[in-house]
């Protein structure tokens, strides 16, 4: 049988994005399951939960990132969120109590960046602002926590204060297109 | 220094050089793009002037086909569109993986080279007909969707893997690619966009554009869209609504198929095999078995799959795709097919003669339009069932099941376009067609000319020797083409 060859050479990459995930898989799991391991041997405090959530940014961040909606709003706060999960099990872990403050300051400053990279881009950005609103929502879970557990301070107000002024500027500037969004992102069928 | 297109310009006479001041004011009021996007179709044009004037066309005849009434108001208006999807499309975007996508590819040889700045014309206005297609992937809370994305679509000359993953992650990044190649024009479709059915529309939309663009005149035509219609909402429809209430429910049962025995290679598909066959030979050959072309390639399939595997038992299962537009007529240009199996313990099969009644006869059964009724209300149960539980949760374990079952639910997959036509006006400038289905076997007959296209999995060639051998045995000798080893 002689094939005629009728395609073009195509040069293969020497690495692919799955060949990365193939070989990093099993370092990762393993390097997880013996923080596990190491951890339940040693005893209290349970300080795997921190490197098994930090192994977790890395693998989600660089070694197997969204294969949908992998632009520069939805980076930058999947980053604000994870940071701030992380900050809150380290203070969980070895508790003194600081992520009260720290993770309203980096949930602020992560809503700023946001903002700017939507706004300086609008047109393009509506349609990314989901992640965006998402963080809109846990800061306002968060300020909404403060408030009730009477823990208010003043990051938590700011930050507090900062969401609902992007979310009520976000209601100006794209009126129902914000709606429109609200339905495309929550439909059901 | 001054641009090619600066210096055509420049060359001629005043009245002229207004006249394409003119034209590119037009165009500009026909694009509210960004300034990048706008420069871009504004240099497709420049190009495609350029063409034109190699080929001594009047600047008249020249803006005159280029004419910027078809760009429509596509380019100009803000994306406010926005899909659900269909309920056969829902499961693609759930099961991707990095390198992994379900992308399968329609191709049409010309008789001439390609052009590429016609083409990439003939693109810029075909694509506002397809709505559906000038869209992004995007992720909801209970779904993905599909967001309009106003943008110049770009064609490309063909360089990678056929079929390889679309990167789909990125802003406004589209989910079909238009290559081309020689005299060939292909498009790459994510299959959250469209089946088969649908994407042979669009290329023959294309086709017929970019023939026109180069002088060819046709009258209007079965499955080709005039492309300065206004699209109608059922072109767009899911149909899986019609679905009409079953009371038993059929398909999505799991039994394991025999796989080929080689290894599975690390670039899929890992080579691209055609084999060009006389169509009414191919016909005159099934029907002296009195068995249909695709029940005859089936028995073929599943005769040349035994010689590639190792395993002696168990079963050998051929997935077929079926068009439900057989069923209710529809213009959706979305997915609207469902499948069924075709299942033969591999003992029992041995020659052609042996095993087409069987097939035949399970191919009648299960593709009833009882039996695909019950399979498209399953689908939309399944939709229905799923429908409230976040996309967080259902993406990964979608992904688990098909990573576990979704490989070895079948031995292979045929999917068999039929019989494509063209006007005559155009067929004269068509050579054949092809469709390749990522890890699978295509097939669609255009004028005498049936191609059936293997989009290898592993480098083992036993399977296409024994294909080769059978067609000559039956009296059928194919043109094979295709490409190197892409894993070699």
């Amino acid at each position: 049988m002689t094939v005629k060859i009728t395609y073009p050479h195509a040069e293969k990459k020497k690495m692919q994005r799955q060949d990365v995930i193939r070989w990093a898989k099993w370092p990762f799991l393993l390097a997880a399951a013996a923080c596990v391991i190491v951890n339940i041997a040693i005893g209290f405090p349970a300080w795997c939960l921190i490197s098994n959530w930090s192994l977790w940014m890395v693998w989600s961040f660089l070694i197997s990132p969204a294969l949908v909606e992998y632009n520069r709003i939805s980076l930058w706060i999947c980053f604000i969120t994870h940071s701030s999960i992380l900050l809150l099990i380290i203070d969980t872990v070895f508790p003194s109590g600081w992520s009260a403050a720290a993770v309203p300051i980096v949930d602020f400053g992560g809503l700023v960046i946001a903002s700017i990279l939507f706004f300086t881009d609008l047109e393009r950005q509506k349609q990314n602002m989901m992640p965006m609103l998402l963080l809109l929502i846990s800061c306002f879970i968060l300020f909404a926590s403060g408030a009730l557990l009477k823990r208010m301070n003043w990051e938590v107000t700011v930050m507090g204060a900062f969401a609902a002024a992007l979310l009520a500027v976000c209601l100006v500037v794209l009126k129902k297109g914000f709606a429109r969004e609200i339905i495309k992102r929550f439909h059901t069928r | 220094m001054e641009s090619p297109f600066g210096l055509y310009r420049q060359s001629l006479p005043e009245p002229e050089q207004n006249k394409l001041t003119l034209f590119f004011e037009d165009m500009k009021h026909h694009i509210n793009l960004g300034g990048q996007e706008t420069q871009k179709i504004r240099a497709d044009f420049e190009n495609a002037l350029l063409y034109y004037s190699s080929l001594g066309l009047s600047l008249n005849d020249a803006l005159n086909r280029l004419s910027v009434s078809n760009l429509g108001g596509f380019y100009a208006r803000p994306p406010m569109l926005w899909y659900k999807l269909d309920d056969a499309a829902k499961i693609f975007p759930l099961s991707m993986r990095h390198g992994q996508m379900a992308v399968f590819r329609q191709s049409i040889y010309l008789k001439e080279n390609i052009v590429p700045e016609i083409l990439q014309m003939a693109l810029n206005f075909t694509i506002k007909r397809f709505p559906s297609f000038a869209t992004t992937v995007k992720k909801g809370f209970f779904w993905h969707y599909l967001d309009a994305s106003k943008r110049r679509y770009a064609v490309e000359p063909e360089s990678g893997i056929p079929c390889r993953p679309l990167p789909i992650s990125r802003s406004a990044s589209q989910s079909f690619r238009v290559v081309y190649y020689n005299n060939r024009v292909s498009v790459e479709y994510f299959h959250i966009l469209t089946d088969g059915t649908g994407g042979m529309i669009f290329l023959k939309t294309l086709i017929a554009k970019y023939l026109h663009l180069l002088g060819t005149e046709w009258s209007q035509a079965e499955g080709i869209l005039n492309i300065n219609d206004i699209p109608a909402k059922n072109e767009t429809a899911n149909e899986f609504l019609r679905a009409e209430k079953a009371e038993n429910l059929s398909g999505y049962t799991y039994q394991p198929a025999l796989q080929m025995s080689g290894k599975i290679s690390k670039v899929q598909p890992c080579r691209i095999l055609h084999f060009k066959l006389d169509a009414s030979l191919l016909k005159n050959v099934a029907r002296s078995k009195n068995a249909t072309v695709t029940a005859y390639i089936l028995a073929l399939l599943f005769i040349a799959g035994k010689s590639a595997t190792d395993e002696p038992e168990g079963e050998m299962s051929i997935q077929v795709p079926v068009n439900m537009r057989k069923f209710y007529p529809s213009d959706t240009v979305r997915n609207f097919s469902l499948y069924c199996s075709i299942r033969l313990p591999v003992d029992i099969i041995s020659d052609t003669e042996s095993v087409i009644g069987n097939i035949s006869q399970q191919l009648k059964q299960e593709t009833s339009p009882q039996n695909m009724s019950r399979m498209m209300a399953s689908t939309k149960r399944m939709g229905d069932l799923l429908r409230f539980i976040p996309l967080s949760v259902k993406a990964p374990a979608a992904r688990f099941i098909f990573g576990f079952l979704g490989d070895k639910a079948f031995s292979n997959t045929l999917s068999n376009l039929g019989v494509v036509t063209m006007p005559p006006q155009m067929a004269q400038h068509i050579d054949s067609m092809d469709f390749i289905l990522a890890g699978s076997c295509g097939m669609v007959t255009f004028g005498n000319t049936t191609t059936l296209s293997v989009a290898k999995r592993t480098a083992d060639p036993s399977f296409e020797e024994k294909l080769y051998d059978l067609f000559l045995a039956d009296g059928i000798t194919p043109a094979v083409e295709g490409s190197e080893e892409y894993d070699g």
